[in-house]
């Protein structure tokens, strides 16, 4: 929940006042106290993370739950308060109501599993959906190609709403953690210790419901298990914060561009050329390999791509929240007549439909789902037909409305980000100094200026008057929006992960958001998360890894400035 | 022992609405054998239960978020279909105790338990209440108990109860890892004091104690938020009509009242508070020689009080009178509360290093740990406890 609007920039704190000061040593309670005026102090331009119409000076447990300046400004705090209910609550597997359309199968119940105190989420050493602050999605993969496995749903689900069947059992997955050393001997010059660790992700062919079946050359082919065992890779990735979304979307897509191309030909001048994701950039060329764009919902226009590790996503209109609202929970919506199932959309249909227990429950499942008939095709008697013409069905009832939809986007969109905490600080200031010293902010960018901020929807939906704006604000994300590698060890999916946003971060304990850091939470504080940027025995070397060289020969006095001010952006 | 008469199974679709239920349903549809009275009484016990929780919400930061006992204990709407279906699967009512520890929370709590004991804002008849949802909400009960001890626990800086202490440790354990067979896999790592966080600065969530008391007044403004902005508000609109919370016991105004009586308690630094306490917030800020702290503190008790009238003032019961032009009366009213906290947390931000601030805050702190958080945690588990027990009663 979030304040209004008179607590946003006013920003009159200070630091250190006493005039008028005096504390009496009596041990009689004063009726009185001498406090004198506060001041204010002059903040660098840093501490407006968000820029001035997306900062909030909050920075209590619901920091990451304020809106910003541009949401009050437009007026459209009830939507927005609809959008936060949205996020915040479970769904059910009510036919009607509040919340109401959870399944067939789900990923989560709702939103705030993965995003305990609307950040990051935590690191788990087992998997439920049910787990409050598992963040984690399974990340199921065909090693030969790098590609998901097609049997599943690129986010697998394992929960389901009876008489269904979760599409992997959750009760057979393993995490194990298991401990790491790198050429260092985890240990800095000075003597200093540390420890590393990384998730070692087990899923027995046992615990799949549908066959196994990856594509290879243009088909798809099911695997057995001892093919599983030896083809099949699992990962984990977690959520991350969703604060401040809405003022990244704002850059424009010309100046992601330019980053890109400022780092394409910089590589290419130090003869790096294969230092961007091919898949997504043409090194040779300096332009995109790789647009994103959506003809499905939309007309297939041309996106620069910014969103998710894997950057799969362009806009936040069609990005990780528009569409986990949908796919994690299989609420559908207007635009959404359809359930998400596995990556080809028949195998777990085809296994539903000839399941006996499923055949089973159906005809009670059914009549509840569509009471008056409304769909004759779900209730012709041939069970197993009407089974699969249900799943697959691309003319579902909405359960969502469009109005609620376009509320949670502008809750989405509406998120301030926590302004910077202790930047007057000297040990802020030094920290702050050694991070460009040292080379973070190569990858971590600190600051962007937003564009005009023009609504890009991928969808179609939603244009500038429907979506609270940030055109022309410095914002300080640290993020390139570009992709890099640190070849680490069981590192992420196809070993390029975009550079992600630290703004907030140091807020996650308060917040009761994970406080762990990368993209599976291996990192459990700051320093072990620089130490993952140094590897290079897994296969490459880090693009970070100069970076840590020098971070190992600070001191250590420095080092604890450097995590001062990560904690503090 | 099961029957399966019809004239049993009516009553179980009256009693639960399982609108899908078929004819060769195998449930146990027998009828508990017990008293309307201690039904009754079971029900007068959830609203005083309910009260407590309710009184709570302006410190859901710290052990209620973390450790998801507020989702736990507090979703809404309930899950129907899910609690027919538990109803029905005898591996998880031949386990129910291990079952509703990692159960999905819509069916928990005091909506789950409101959901079997009233219809239409009155206690149901005792001949509607089914041997298995006698000994579903008696599992419900228990655990609801159990967090609540937890949150005290949780907040009690002195350790002062150790059985309560025990059941703590126990439930942050088994609710956040605990395999199907109820074998519990987790360790108790996550179990902290907030009530010392809370009191000792720099050792826990919160770096200063101007920084926890701050948090006392953002705590108050995120419920206040949420029932002006949200409660009240997505119906009133027309924003969403379909969140109303507390429908079967006609409990919502209520429960907002209640909501911000919480409020009135952290500020004023004491359970039941009806002036400030020396040791309270509001206090403190009246009488420090800033003359506009002062008066903003003046501001936030004249708007308090306002908010608390306002919503007295509200046609009864929400759930039919949504739409009524008092409804709007509460939500500005709450609204001005916001701004009056809001100014005064501005003004006090900006005594971050002010000793006499600082050392004034300590004791804001610790009275508020003891006498507001600890002392509503605590009535909150007695009462929890007692509704256990009216629940258990309910059968002869």
């Amino acid at each position: 929940m979030k304040r209004t609007a008179s607590y946003y920039l006013v920003m009159l704190t200070s630091a250190f006042i006493t005039t008028g000061c005096s504390s009496s040593d009596d041990a009689v309670q004063p009726t009185t106290w001498e406090i004198g005026q506060p001041t204010a102090t002059d903040y660098p331009e840093d501490y407006y993370a968000g820029g001035l119409l997306g900062t909030t000076a909050v920075n209590t447990a619901t920091a990451f739950e304020q809106p910003s300046k541009a949401v009050e400004n437009e007026g459209m705090m009830t939507a927005f308060n609809e959008g936060e209910y949205l996020f915040e609550k479970d769904y059910n597997t009510n036919t009607d109501g509040a919340f109401h359309g959870l399944g067939p199968v789900y990923v989560r119940r709702g939103c705030l599993y993965c995003h305990p105190g609307y950040g990051h989420g935590a690191r788990q050493t087992e998997y439920k959906a049910d787990n409050h602050r598992n963040g984690y999605l399974l990340v199921i993969y065909d090693k030969t190609t790098n590609q998901y496995i097609r049997s599943v749903a690129g986010m697998p689900q394992t929960g389901a709403v009876k008489p269904f069947k979760a599409p992997i059992d959750e009760n057979q997955i393993k995490i194990a953690w298991n401990s790491y050393t790198d050429e260092w001997g985890n240990q800095f010059p000075d003597g200093e210790k540390y420890e590393l660790i990384y998730p070692e992700v087990t899923i027995p062919y046992t615990a799949y419901y549908a066959p196994v079946v990856v594509a290879r050359g243009g088909q798809d082919v099911t695997l057995d298990e001892a093919q599983y065992n030896a083809e099949i890779g699992v990962l984990l990735e977690s959520t991350i914060g969703i604060y401040g979304t809405g003022m990244t979307d704002a850059i424009s897509d010309a100046d992601i561009t330019a980053q890109w191309e400022s780092e394409s030909k910089y590589f290419n001048s130090i003869g790096k050329t294969d230092a961007l994701n091919p898949a997504m950039w043409d090194q040779t060329t300096n332009t995109w390999k790789s647009y994103y764009s959506n003809s499905l919902q939309g007309d297939g226009t041309k996106y620069v791509r910014r969103y998710t590790y894997a950057l799969s996503r362009g806009p936040i209109l069609d990005a990780a929240g528009a569409n986990a609202i949908w796919n994690i929970t299989n609420v559908t919506r207007p635009d959404r007549r359809y359930h998400y199932l596995d990556l080809a959309g028949t195998y777990y249909a085809t296994q539903s439909s000839k399941d006996p227990e499923v055949q089973a429950g159906f005809t009670d499942y059914i009549n509840r789902i569509d009471p008056a008939g409304t769909h004759p095709e779900w209730h012709t008697g041939d069970i197993e037909k009407d089974i699969y013409t249900y799943l697959t069905s691309r003319q579902l009832e909405p359960e969502m409305t469009q109005d609620q939809y376009k509320n949670l986007m502008i809750w989405h969109r509406g998120l301030a980000v926590p302004a910077a905490r202790n930047t007057t600080t000297d040990d802020f200031k030094k920290g702050k100094e050694l991070f460009t010293q040292i080379g973070c902010a190569a990858c971590h960018r600190p600051s962007w200026q937003t564009g005009d901020d023009n609504i890009q929807d991928p969808n179609k939906l939603f244009g500038n008057a429907d979506m609270p704006r940030y055109p022309h604000q410095k914002i300080w994300p640290y993020t390139d929006f570009v992709q890099h590698r640190l070849w680490m060890k069981n590192d992420i999916r196809t070993g390029w992960c975009r550079t992600t946003p630290l703004w907030g971060r140091g807020l996650a304990t308060k917040t009761g958001s994970g406080t762990e850091r990368l993209h599976d939470c291996r990192a459990r504080n700051v320093m072990e998360a620089i130490m993952w940027h140094g590897c290079k025995m897994e296969g490459g070397q880090s693009d970070a890894y100069h970076t840590v060289l020098k971070f190992r020969n600070l001191t250590k006095k420095e080092r604890e400035q450097l995590v001062y001010f990560i904690e503090s952006i | 022992m099961k029957t399966k008469t019809m004239m049993a199974f009516v009553a179980a679709l009256i009693a639960t609405g399982f609108a899908s239920c078929s004819s060769d349903d195998d449930a146990d549809t027998t009828v508990v054998n017990g008293t309307q009275a201690a039904l009754d009484q079971a029900c007068q016990d959830w609203k005083t239960a309910r009260a407590d929780w309710e009184n709570t919400e302006a410190f859901l930061f710290g052990a209620a978020d973390v450790y998801s006992i507020d989702p736990h204990t507090d979703t809404w709407p309930v899950a129907a279909n899910d609690l027919a279906d538990v109803l029905r699967d005898p591996q998880a009512m031949g386990n129910l105790d291990n079952f509703i520890k990692t159960a999905n929370s819509g069916i928990l709590g005091y909506h789950g338990l409101e959901y079997v004991l009233f219809r239409q804002g009155q206690p149901r008849q005792v001949s509607q209440i089914t041997n298995l949802e006698y000994n579903y909400i008696c599992a419900v009960a228990k655990d609801l108990y159990c967090a609540t001890a937890t949150l005290e626990a949780a907040w009690d800086s002195k350790e002062s109860n150790a059985e309560r202490q025990q059941i703590a440790k126990e439930y942050v354990s088994s609710h956040l890892a605990i395999d199907d067979d109820g074998n519990q896999e987790g360790v108790l790592e996550g179990f902290q004091n907030y009530g010392k966080a809370f009191k000792t600065p720099g050792t826990g969530d919160w770096e200063t104690a101007l920084d926890a008391t701050l948090e006392i007044i953002s705590g108050c403004q995120d419920i206040i938020g949420e029932v002006g902005q949200s409660k009240i508000g997505l119906p009133y609109t027309g924003e969403d009509a379909t969140y109303i919370e507390s429908p079967y016991a006609y409990n919502s105004i209520t429960d907002f009242y209640d909501n911000i009586v919480s409020c009135k308690n952290a500020l004023y630094g004491k359970k039941g508070a009806t002036t400030p306490d020396e040791k309270s917030l509001i206090y403190f800020c009246q009488h420090a020689d800033n003359t506009a702290l002062a008066a903003q503190a003046g501001n936030v008790t004249a708007k308090l009080d306002a908010a608390l009238s306002k919503i007295n003032g509200m046609k009864a019961p929400f759930a039919i009178y949504f739409n009524d032009a008092s409804c709007k009366t509460a939500i500005d009213a709450l609204g001005e509360l916001d701004d009056a906290l809001s100014q005064l947390a501005e003004t006090l931000k900006g005594y971050e290093g002010n000793e006499t601030v600082a050392k004034q805050c300590q004791v804001i702190n610790e009275n508020y740990v003891d006498n507001v958080v600890l002392a509503t945690y605590r009535s909150l588990a007695d009462n929890a406890q007692k509704l256990y027990q009216s629940i258990v009663n309910i059968k002869k």
